[in-house]
């Protein structure tokens, strides 16, 4: 990998839940450790030592400027989850392999994929917005602009909206796995 | 999804039940973790995010409140109407219990 910090870009914050476990601890493993995200989907990470934490993201109904946030954040560290970082109300905790899962109730479980899967429909409608806002603009270009920015809008929108998708069927899965238990 | 008022149906959830049983005493929302799986013999582990929803939650029911609020640290502790609730869920929890017991005592004659 890269010598100092390096980027990943997980096609959006949508898709990102998706692929994100996988390769965090992957590169986990090679001692880059998960530093910061952004709402785009880029993933941060700087050069560590080479650890086999587990990384847990939670879609609470809190976000980092909200009060009780000091409270939020204590009560994860006494479960022994370390906080990383936040987008919006999306949270990044680490911890140790064998810690307890952050949820251990499958309702409230269910309850956070029902946050996230509105989260993604929002992230697939936004997609098709920047679509057609692109075209927009793109037909009072001259031809080769045109194309550049086309392709650039289509191609976003295409990131933002296939990724909010798999993410929605990913989450009714889990959902699903997780109401078996109820 | 309408919020899931489970707590106006009179369910409680079993993390809900435990998180209210151990705020007859007041304690902070940190030190519960610890505190149910002391209450439970080291059966009962709670996962933070869990108890933090649940904490909410109760709130929102009005089923705990915070005793003092501003230190940084809250101190929850039962309402009446937490109180109420539990004996009603303790009651029904015993009950059920009576049930499946009765059945199998009958079934193995």
């Amino acid at each position: 990998l890269c010598a100092g910090t390096c980027h990943f870009l997980l096609l959006g914050t949508g898709f990102a839940l998706v692929c994100l476990s996988g390769v965090i601890l992957w590169v986990g493993w090679r001692g880059y450790l998960l530093e910061s995200v952004t709402a785009l989907g880029f993933y941060k990470f700087a050069k560590g030592r080479p650890s086999d934490c587990s990384y847990s993201v939670d879609f609470s109904e809190l976000k980092k400027e909200a009060e009780g946030f000091d409270e939020y954040l204590e009560i994860f560290e006494r479960g022994g989850w370390n906080y990383v970082c936040s987008v919006g109300a999306l949270h990044w905790f680490c911890a140790p392999k064998s810690t307890m899962p952050i949820y251990t109730d499958s309702r409230n479980l269910s309850q956070k994929y029902e946050r996230m899967r509105r989260l993604s429909i929002w992230c697939a409608a936004l997609g098709v917005l920047v679509a057609v806002v692109f075209f927009a603009l793109a037909r009072r270009l001259p031809y080769s602009a045109l194309l550049i920015v086309f392709g650039l809008g289509l191609g976003l929108a295409l990131v933002m909206s296939v990724g909010a998708i798999l993410n929605h069927r990913l989450i009714k899965r889990l959902d699903n796995q997780a109401k078996q238990f109820q | 999804l309408p919020k899931q008022d489970y707590y106006d149906k009179g369910q409680l959830t079993d993390v809900a039940y435990l998180v209210l049983a151990s705020l007859i005493t007041p304690c902070h929302g940190y030190k519960l973790m610890s505190k149910i799986e002391e209450m439970t013999c080291g059966d009962v582990h709670i996962g933070p995010a869990s108890l933090y929803t649940t904490l909410k939650k109760l709130s929102e029911a009005s089923f705990i409140s915070l005793l003092k609020e501003g230190e940084g640290k809250k101190v929850y502790h039962i309402t009446d109407e937490g109180l109420l609730a539990l004996k009603i869920e303790i009651n029904k929890r015993e009950r059920y219990a009576g049930y499946g017991k009765r059945a199998l005592d009958e079934g193995q004659g």
